[in-house]
Order: C-alpha cells, then structure tokens, then sequence
C-alpha cells in the first residue's frame, strides 16, 4: 500500500532529479502519472472541507444540545416527546439513506455514524422518558430494553457497529442488574437476567451470521461463557470448585466440539456471500478457559480455601428453576454438538490428527472435572488436586507449542508459552523460596522466553523457504 | 482473507422502519403503566420523612423519603414476623424482597391532605382490603424499602423553592413537637392496585407542588 506522505516525498523527490537531471521529463511524467501526483493537492483540500464540516457539525450539534437543555424544562410534555420521536427518527433515516448510497465511502460512514447515534438517542429518549414520568425503575432495565432494541436495529441492518453496541449494552444491564440475579418475583427483567447464557446464544450468535462478523461471534461466545460463569454464586454450597467445575465443563465442552455446519445449511443459500468459519474462534476460546481454568486450581491455596467468595444469604433460596432449565439446555445442545462431532469423526478418517486433539482435550477436561468432583464428593485432595492441575497445566502448555510447531501459528505458540511461564513463576512464587531463587526463576523464564521465540521465528522462516521450494 | 462489502444498495426500506417502530413501541412502553396508574389509580398520601436538606439536591432531581421508607417503621406493623429476614441480622430484610405495606385512609378529609396510616405488612398482595385500604408495593434491601416514589425531576427555579421550604420546615419540626418529630410534609401519588405507585403533587405545609 502506497502512503500518501510517500507519495508526497516522491513528488519533492522526483523534483528534484529532475532539475538534477537525473531523470528526464518523460521520467517524471511517467512517475506522476502512476503516483497521481497531481490529486495530492486536492485530496488535502478535500480533508481540509471535510474537517471543517465535521466541526462545524460538532458545534452545530452541541448548540442543540444546549438549546435544548436550556428549554427542556420550558416546554410541554407533549411537545418534548414529540421533539425526541422526530430526532430518532430523523437520524436514522438520514443514516439509512446514507448508508444505503454507494457511491462515496465517506457517504456510507458518515451512515454508519448517524445510525450509531440513532441507536445512541434510542436509550436517552427511553431515560427521558422515564424522567418526564417520574418513573424510577433500576439503570438495568434500562441498559437491557436499549440493548434489545438495538440488537433489533442490528439484525434488520446487519451492521456489525450496531451489533457490537448492542453487545456492550446487554452487558453492562446484565452486570449492573445484579438485584435481577436472586430476584423472588419474576419480571422481564429477571427472566432476561437469569437466563442470560441461553438469551446471549440466542440474541447474538445469529446476529454473527448474519453480519457474518468474527468480532460479534467471538463477543458472543465471551457473552455466552462468562454469563454461564455468573450462575455459580446462585447454587447453594458457594465453593468455587463445585459449581463452578461443572460449569468450565460445559462451556469448554461447548466451545470445542462448535460447528458451524447447522448454520451454513439454515443460512448460507439464501445468500451469495462467501462464509467465514467461527470453529477456530470457538475452539480457540475452548483453549483459552481451559487454560484459565487450569491455571485458576494450580494453586495450592485454592484447594485449601476453597470459598473465593461469598455474597449474602437471604433466608429464603433464590429461585432456581429458570437456571436450572437454561443449564440443561445448553447441556443437551453440548450433548448434541458432541454427537455430531462423533458422527463426523466416523465418517471422515482423514481427519485422525484433529480428532486425536480432541481426544486430548477431552480426556484433559475429564480428568479436571473427576478430580474435582473427588474433592468435593468423596474426599479432600489437598496435595493431589493441584498437583493434578499443574500436571494437566504443563502439558496444555506443551500441547499447544507442539501443535503451533506443526501448523506454524503464532498465537497458540505465545499462548502456550506464556501458560508455561506463569505456570512456572507461579510456583516460585506460591511457595515461599528462597529470593536468590526466585530471581533465578525470572532470569531462567526471560531467557526461556527470548530464546524460544527466536527459535520460533527461525523454524518458521525455515519452515517457510523450504516449503517455498518443494513448491 | 478480506471480508466482501454486504451489499447494501438493494436494501429495502422496510428494514429501517420495521426496527424503528419496535424501538418506538419500546420508547412508549416505559410511560404507559404511569400515565394509565395516573388516570385510573387511588389516590393516596404519604407522611414525607425528614429528608437531609443537603441531600435533596442531586443534580436535576430531589430526592425525598418516607415514613414507610425505613424498616424500623415497619417492625412494629403485624405481619413483620412473616416478611424473609437477612440471615446475620433478623432485624433486616433480606435483599430485593418484594413488601407490600397496607396503608389506611384518614377518616379527616383536610387541606393539605392528612397522610396514610401503614397498618400492616405481607410479603404476599393482600387480598382482603377494606375499601378504604390499599397496598403499596416495595422492593427492600437491609433497612430501606423503595417504593418507585423516591426521584423527581422539576424545573430548577422550582426545585431552589421546595429545597428553602423544606429546609425552613425542617429546621422548625423540632420546636414545634416532642420526639417523633412529623413535618408538615406529604407526597400525593396515585397508586395501582398491583401497588405501583407514581407522584403527583408534594405538600409542604401549605404550599401545592405539583410533579
């Protein structure tokens, strides 16, 4: 990609080869024409107007908004609601017919822009509502209701900008919503808010698809996973280990056998599109919360003190049933997606190499969930439960840079190392040894790291001419 | 791989306007339950509970808080013993319990309005109201209850007026009454008979202010 500072230096430069005669006239014509020297100039024009529009827009925006606030208090009721119904509908439609130009890129951003402050103005008009009213219901609801109505907006667009607002909005009402979370009495909210797993994997894995985003499947999956990991502080018993163990089970479980295949057959022939896979963005997620949840039981300390946290109890128990039925859900959908891998893996030999990794995985998560459910069921595994874990630790670490030296993949390579560093001064650090030691740890991880990388980047170099050349 | 530009020149309109009248329908289902409480609920009035007069300003808002609005109003109430308590602390109530307070009508019918007596409380709608009851409905945490009647917004020229009024009724409560000491100031609301209630005009003395 050319820059236009090159461009820019090129034209001085050529100048003066020119004068230096260097190059002849001819030379400098021809060079002019392939840099297009002379639309330099007016494209900095061109920036310069569109700055000044931009902020004389910004000012022009801003004395409304003054304006506005000036009077609010002034005007009737009647006219302020239908000053807040003309400006959502107003931008959004000039965002829409912007948008749906495509003859200036700037047309179509400048779309996107209005759309996202439409979808802005949708949760300040709902919260002046509200105001106009006096009604004081919690920030929660209102975060919630916004983000549905943008995930709407969303869907019908298929804007990934709107997706991702939609997204954040959801959170923060699921977050900030915690009165919601042990609520007795059930109402849109609470449904909402304790079923959250199964509504995030309803309201925005398709809206992935549908805008056919890698960033919206992969908030998604995070939406999916950590909302699963918040019904843990509902069950009784509070120890991280029992309810949360089952929990990195089935979201790991889910996230590693994901297919995309259901959703190519409901979806890809409506449309000429080309498909991104999200399988590698779910099984790499799969990767990361085993990791996290590996890393999280190494530590000797976590199974001695096994209440992380505790939150107040009231006397009588939360109402579990919605949970409860969301967890099995997602359970049978877990069930599901595993016997359709088994299906696959019978039917499709040539992939032996991936389903041994599987088998890996598997059998990893197996082993974790039986430790712990031996601790908490059976007996207390103080000394073996995380020596278990690390175990389990180390050769996930080792797995994963063995696996990247095979595909050649940075990411998993420095994912694998960094586990096994953490892991390492983990340990060093967990148990009270010696400073001299501890120092030699992080010397001995340093140079670990450094010169492994090194190592890496000459294999794939390596990797890479000699492929070049079998080729 | 680059991701291909979804083609947008042939999106139909209906995509804009079939989300946009959800989102209006959204807009308009947050007033509906209070203009309709408005037109059709009971009206009731509420003793105003001494409020901080450096607390009532907060930002475009004043804050108010009632009688009913502290636990300790409520513990001698029958029906206290049934409402769900917070395990270390049975004085409290548990967090985000549902209570409904049953209030009573003054047999005087006077100017400024005389307030609501609380005569019990159910963690459970009563259905055996007199007709001269009604049960607000309130959501309480540890020793607050909140019944949705807390935070109004007013015009700031009114605003600087009840914050003075207050303030002067305040500071001349204790010299008028012994201990407990009632303000002369009431909250008129209209409320549901789900117990939903929103405010419609605040007393303070004899002064009428209305929301």
């Amino acid at each position: 990609m050319v820059t236009e500072r090159f461009r820019y230096q090129l034209r001085q430069e050529s100048l003066q080869w020119q004068a230096e005669a260097l190059i002849s006239a001819d030379q400098y014509q021809q060079l002019s024409d392939r840099y297009q020297f002379q639309t330099l100039d007016q494209r900095a024009q061109n920036r310069f107007t569109g700055i000044l529009i931009g902020l004389g827009g910004i000012l022009l925006g801003l004395a409304v908004i003054t304006f506005v606030a000036a009077n609010w208090q002034a005007w009737a009721k009647e006219f302020r609601v239908l000053m807040l119904f003309s400006a959502l509908w107003g931008i959004n439609s000039l965002g829409f017919w912007l948008w749906r130009q495509q003859r200036q890129d700037w047309q179509q951003r400048l779309g996107v822009g209005l759309l996202l402050l439409g979808a802005l103005l949708l949760g300040a008009t709902m919260a002046l509502m509200a105001q106009m009213f006096h009604i004081g219901g919690s920030a929660a609801s209102l975060f919630l209701a916004w983000g549905l109505g943008v995930t709407v907006m969303a869907y019908s667009l298929g804007l990934v900008p709107l997706g991702v607002l939609a997204f954040l909005l959801l959170g923060w009402g699921y977050w900030d919503g915690y009165e919601f979370w042990r609520a007795t009495e059930l109402s849109w909210s609470s449904i909402l808010i304790q079923g959250m797993p199964l509504f995030a994997a309803l309201l925005l894995i398709p809206l992935a698809y549908r805008c056919n985003s890698r960033v919206l499947f992969t908030l998604g999956a995070i939406a999916v996973t950590s909302a699963l990991y918040r019904t843990a502080d509902l069950f009784s018993g509070n120890q991280v280990l029992q309810n949360m163990s089952p929990l990195f089970t089935l979201a790991i479980a889910l996230l590693w056998a994901y297919s995309d295949q259901p959703w190519e057959f409901l979806l890809c022939r409506s449309t000429a599109l080309p498909w991104h896979s999200f399988q590698p963005i779910a099984r790499a997620l799969g990767i990361l919360n085993l990791g996290a949840w590996f890393y999280g039981l190494s530590f000797h300390d976590g199974w001695k003190n096994l209440v992380l946290w505790t939150s107040p109890r009231a006397s009588i128990p939360p109402s579990l049933g919605l949970v409860h039925a969301v967890i099995g859900l997602l359970t049978g959908l877990a069930v599901l997606e595993w016997g359709y891998w088994l299906y696959r893996a019978r039917r499709d030999p040539q992939r032996s190499r991936f389903n041994l990794t599987t088998l890996v995985i598997a059998s990893g998560v197996a082993i974790a969930a039986l430790t712990c459910s031996w601790h908490v069921n059976l007996a207390m595994l103080p000394v073996i439960g995380p020596l278990i874990f690390n175990i389990l630790l180390f050769l996930l670490a080792g797995g994963l840079i063995r696996e990247s030296i095979t595909t050649g993949e940075r990411n998993t390579f420095w994912f694998g190392m960094i586990l096994l560093i953490l892991q390492v001064l983990s340990r060093f650090l967990e148990y009270d040894t010696d400073l001299l030691l501890k120092s030699f740890a992080f010397a001995f991880c340093g140079i670990g790291a450094i010169l492994s990388g090194l190592w890496f980047e000459r294999y794939l170099q390596t990797h890479a001419s000699l492929s070049e050349e079998s080729s | 791989m680059t991701i291909p530009h979804p083609v947008v020149s042939r999106v139909p309109i209906w995509r804009l306007w079939l989300p946009l009248c959800v989102q209006t329908l959204l807009i308009l289902a947050v007033p509906t339950q209070a203009i309709y409480t408005r037109v059709t609920g009971k009206p009731i009035v509420l003793q105003t509970a001494p409020v901080d007069p450096y607390d009532l300003l907060r930002g475009y808002s004043v804050t108010l808080s009632y009688e009913i609005s502290q636990v300790g109003a409520l513990r001698q109430l029958p029906g206290w013993q049934t409402l769900p308590k917070f395990t270390s602390n049975a004085q409290d109530l548990a967090p985000n319990t549902t209570i409904y307070v049953v209030l009573e009508a003054p047999t005087l019918i006077t100017q400024p309005p005389q307030p609501w007596k609380s005569v019990r409380v159910s963690s459970v709608r009563p259905t055996d109201l007199k007709p001269n009851q009604l049960a607000l409905r309130g959501k309480a945490s540890y020793s607050r209850v909140e019944y949705g009647l807390e935070t109004y917004y007013i015009p700031e020229d009114q605003r600087v007026q009840i914050n003075q009024d207050i303030s002067e009724v305040q500071r001349r409560c204790p010299r008028q009454q012994s201990s407990p000491c009632k303000p002369a100031i009431v909250t008129e609301a209209k409320a549901s008979s789900d117990g939903i209630a929103f405010p419609t005009s605040l007393w303070v003395e004899d002064r009428n202010y209305h929301f």
